[in-house]
Order: C-alpha cells, then sequence, then structure tokens
C-alpha cells in the first residue's frame, strides 16, 4: 500500500505539473479570444455567443498519458510491482479524468451565465456534435468523465506499446496515423465526392449525431475504457525494463 | 535463514548472449562483491534479481518464493540503485528522498540525514542540477537509507573522487554492522573494494567463474616464477590460469594452495592480489598469447 501511495504521489506530481500549462494557457487563450470577437464585434447581442471548447481538452489527456518511460522505469527504481504501477496509474487517470470532467461541466455553466448576463445567444457550433452537452449535469458530468478515462487508458496503453516495441514501432504508427489523416482521408472523401456520395454520406453521419444518445454513448465508451485499461494491463504485466 | 538463488538462468538479447546457465546463492546477511569485465552479465545479472527484466530460463527465488510468480515478495524486499539514469531530472533531491522514504518500509530519514551531510549533497538542488558525481552520491544515499533487506548497486561509486569512495566503503560497513542485510555490489574498482566483501562473484561472458569467500579464492592461486624451463616442468599436470614469458623468465598463475607448496630451488612463489587473479581469469586468450610473445 505504500508503494502504490507513493507511486500516486509521485502520478499526481507529474500530471499536475503538465496539466497545469494547459489550465492556464486555455483560459487565458479563450479569454483573449473573446475579448478580441466582442471588441470587434464579431460576438455582439444580434449574433454570436460564447460556446464551450474546453472538452477538447479530451485529447490533451490523451497526449499526456502517453508519457510511459520515465514513469515506469523511476517507479521500478522504488521496487514497484507492475500491479502496482498499473493501479497507481489508473487512480491518477481517474483523478484527472474527474478533475478535466468538472472543468468541463463547470466551462458550461459559467459560459450559459455569462451568455445571459451579457445577453448574447447560446449558439451550438458543429463541432460540439461530437462533445455532446445535455440538460442532465449529472449526465453530462459522467459522459466527459469516461470520455476522459477512455482517452487516458488509450494513451496509457499507446504509450506502452511504444515502450515494449520501441522507436521504429512509434515511427510506424504515427507516419501510418499521418498518412489516415493527410493521404487516405481526404482520398476517401474524394471517392465519395466522385461516386456523389459526400453529401449523402455527411448527413448521415450529422443525423447520427444530432440524435446521439448520451447514455448509450457513455456506456460504449466506459466498455472501451475497460477494455483500453485491460489492454494496458496485458502490456505491462511482464513489460522488461528496455 | 532466507536466500536469493539464481538456478539456471540464461538470457540473450538477439544473437548476443548475456547469461549462460547461471546458478549463484546469496544469504539474507552478507555482501558480495559482483566482479565482471564490460559486458560480461552484470547489471543483467542484477536486473534479473530485481526483477526489472525477465530471464529466458531458469528461475529466481527469495526465501523461496519464486519472483517472477510472486513479485511482490521481491519488489517489499529490493532496494536496487541502477547505473542507469532511472530518476526524474526536474524532482529536487529533497522529493525523491521522500518519495523513497514512503515507498521502503524500513527507510531511515536519520541515515539519510547524516549521510547527506557526510556527502555533502545538496537536497535542495534538482536531479538534474547534479554532477555525475553526485548523481551517484545521491544513489548511494537512497540505498543506504532504506534499509532494504536486499540491496543492490550497480557501480555505485562510478564518478567519484577517491574520497568519497573511500566513505562509501565505510557508509556500506556501517549500514550492514548497523543494520545486516544481503547487499549485491558490482564494481569494476576490485582492490579497493576487495577487503568490504563476504564473498566475491567473478562473471566472464555471461558465466560464473568464480563465487567464492576472496581469502578462499586468492588461497587457491597463486604465482610460480623462474627459468622458463623450470616452470614448465613445474607447470605439468597443473591448472595454469596464466602465465607470461620474458626472454629466459617465465611467471605462470597456477591453481593450488601456495601454503602446501614445498620450496623447489629456482623458482619463487607468491601470492596474488585479486584483482590479478581477476585479470588472469577473464584476460582475452589471444591477449596472453601475443604476451608469450
Amino acid at each position: 500500500m505504500n508503494k502504490i501511495k507513493a507511486s500516486l504521489a509521485y502520478n499526481m506530481r507529474v500530471y499536475w505539473q503538465m496539466s497545469l500549462w494547459y489550465l492556464w494557457i486555455y483560459p487565458l487563450s479563450m479569454g483573449l479570444t473573446y475579448f478580441a470577437l466582442i471588441q470587434t464585434r464579431i460576438i455582439s447581442v444580434e449574433s454570436g455567443s460564447l460556446i464551450y471548447r474546453i472538452w477538447g481538452s479530451v485529447v490533451f489527456l490523451f497526449a499526456i498519458f502517453i508519457r510511459f518511460k520515465e514513469d515506469f522505469e523511476f517507479l521500478l527504481v522504488l521496487s514497484n510491482t507492475r500491479w502496482q504501477i498499473f493501479i497507481s496509474r489508473l487512480i491518477t487517470a481517474l483523478g484527472f479524468s474527474t478533475l478535466f470532467s468538472v472543468l468541463i461541466v463547470l466551462e458550461r455553466v459559467l459560459v450559459d451565465h455569462f451568455n445571459r448576463i451579457l445577453g448574447y445567444q447560446n449558439i451550438t457550433d458543429p463541432l460540439h456534435r461530437f462533445a455532446p452537452y445535455t440538460v442532465n449535469p449529472a449526465m453530462q458530468f459522467f459522459y466527459f468523465l469516461v470520455l476522459c478515462c477512455c482517452c487516458c487508458a488509450a494513451g496509457m496503453w499507446l504509450g506502452s506499446l511504444f515502450y515494449r516495441f520501441g522507436n521504429k514501432f512509434m515511427s510506424a504508427f504515427w507516419l501510418l496515423f499521418s498518412a489516415f489523416l493527410l493521404i487516405m482521408f481526404p482520398m476517401m472523401m474524394w471517392t465519395l465526392h466522385q461516386k456523389s456520395l459526400l453529401i449523402r454520406t455527411l448527413s448521415a453521419i450529422g443525423q447520427f449525431l444530432s440524435h446521439f444518445h448520451v447514455a448509450a454513448a457513455s456506456g460504449t465508451l466506459l466498455l472501451l475504457a475497460v477494455g483500453f485499461s485491460a489492454l494496458f494491463w496485458l502490456n505491462i504485466r511482464r513489460l522488461p525494463q528496455q | 535463514m532466507k536466500q536469493l538463488i539464481m538456478k539456471n538462468i540464461s538470457k540473450s538479447y538477439g544473437p548476443v548472449h548475456a547469461l549462460n546457465r547461471v546458478h549463484l546463492n546469496f544469504s539474507e546477511n552478507g555482501i558480495y562483491g559482483l566482479y565482471g569485465r564490460n559486458g560480461a552479465g552484470k547489471t543483467t545479472l542484477l536486473n534479473i534479481l530485481s526483477s526489472r527484466i525477465f530471464a529466458d530460463t531458469g528461475t529466481v527465488t527469495w526465501d523461496g518464493r519464486d519472483v517472477v510468480r510472486h513479485p511482490e515478495k521481491i519488489a517489499a524486499s529490493c532496494c536496487y540503485m541502477p547505473e542507469k539514469h532511472l530518476f526524474p531530472g526536474g524532482f529536487k533531491i529533497s522529493r525523491l528522498l521522500s518519495l523513497a522514504q514512503q515507498a521502503f518500509p524500513d527507510y531511515s530519514k536519520q541515515t539519510e540525514t547524516r549521510l547527506c551531510r557526510a556527502f555533502h549533497l545538496n537536497t535542495g538542488l534538482r536531479y538534474n542540477q547534479l554532477s555525475g558525481g553526485f548523481q551517484s552520491i545521491f544513489r548511494i544515499v537512497l540505498g543506504l537509507a532504506s534499509n532494504a533487506p536486499i540491496t543492490l548497486f550497480d557501480e555505485p561509486v562510478l564518478g567519484l573522487d577517491a574520497v568519497s569512495r573511500d566513505r562509501f566503503y565505510q557508509e556500506l560497513i556501517h549500514a550492514f554492522s548497523e543494520h545486516p542485510r544481503l547487499f549485491i555490489i558490482s564494481t569494476h574498482l576490485i582492490s579497493e573494494s576487495a577487503d568490504l566483501f563476504n564473498e566475491a562473484v567473478i562473471i566472464h561472458n555471461g558465466e560464473i567463474l568464480r563465487q567464492a569467500p576472496v581469502e578462499a579464492l586468492l588461497s587457491n592461486a597463486f604465482y610460480v616464477s623462474g627459468r622458463a624451463s623450470d616452470v614448465n616442468t613445474f607447470l605439468k599436470d597443473r591448472t595454469v590460469l596464466g602465465s607470461q614469458d620474458v626472454n629466459d623468465l617465465k611467471t605462470a598463475v597456477v591453481e593450488g594452495n601456495l601454503h602446501t607448496e614445498k620450496p623447489i630451488p629456482g623458482l619463487q612463489f607468491s601470492s596474488l592480489t585479486i584483482q590479478k587473479l581477476f585479470i588472469q581469469l577473464t584476460a582475452d586468450p589471444g591477449g596472453q598469447e601475443s604476451d608469450h610473445e
């Protein structure tokens, strides 16, 4: 138990230091952006509004939880077993997922409040279709909590895979990822356009997202989070120090 | 008495055989020196003992329990200070030591404070602000203060000046007398460390050449020198560990007890140092041949 406590103290400190960057850069950049948009009357009483953006931090969580090598090797120096490392990482992920989920809900409350007192409308921008906000704050909190957990678990699994298989695997992974985003995805869109299927496909996706069932999605994400965590454990169970 | 036992341990990295069917026994209370040339397999051996890496074949047991099946057993008892820098560079030394205090149940804060003072370790600095020597000192402080039943050091005196090395040897003896436990220490500084060890383990090309008390190792080999023809006659039917010819004179290292040898006219017998024995045991055959020429 002492070792898990020590690992947790270490993990919390490391991830808190990284999160602090996000937590001061985000409000600063959003504050400055809104200030500029209001001053230039792009946002006014007639049109525009403050919008929710911090849900994008799930990508940030995914990115910071890819970090693995330094933590794993140091925690081995503190004579932790792989199981203790797994548990401490999992608790850390849960802690930061909770923190960011609270912030996401808090941002919504604040943004709604400011829109109301400044007389702006509440606009749902297209990106919000990927981050459904419900009228039920508890459901919204749970949805983002499992989304954050899922991203952290996927990041941890990926980080441990990078550690196990080394730099060549990591380069190959990011190369494939970039190739998909920059080449395959545009080609797929182009093919759909050529076959006059692009509009139909996009409207079908839009239809799906606009009827997003938050509870069902939360359940699916929960299963994914458990699945990624299990894969993470399977990978580090007998992972040798490189 | 608890024992840390390696049985039939082999480990390969691709085509390189780092360890080859190694058998070793370490008693609960003892200081063991691990000697070997670069690439001999010392670090691999320590990594397997501490479950950082896993052997391809064989088992490691601590107190009769397989450390792979019961990793919590070795984790609860072991503190391994590796040669590689595996500490987060941005953390202050005081923070790292407090994490160690949380992690190791028998950790002694008093020992830590005393050692930091003795070695002039500034705990207000970050790990990456320390020089190489002070990083070694930090690892020494952590390892000795941990009071872990199994304490492993990989090249602990790397980059340390003579005064700090001497201080380390004193502190090691002090820590052992205060809190007897198992120390396994790999080092290249054979002469100055030999007196510390209850037993020395000599490893070469992944194989254990010797595991015995230093006195026993030294009492089982000696120098013989004289005219080459006389020495060659003496060496008949004996195990020769190494030899060197200079003109008509020859010096050889022979297995056997110096004290049981009867004086032979024209031949001189003398005892070996542990460093000389190590060199004879682990020198390249090619190197010895060139010595003959």
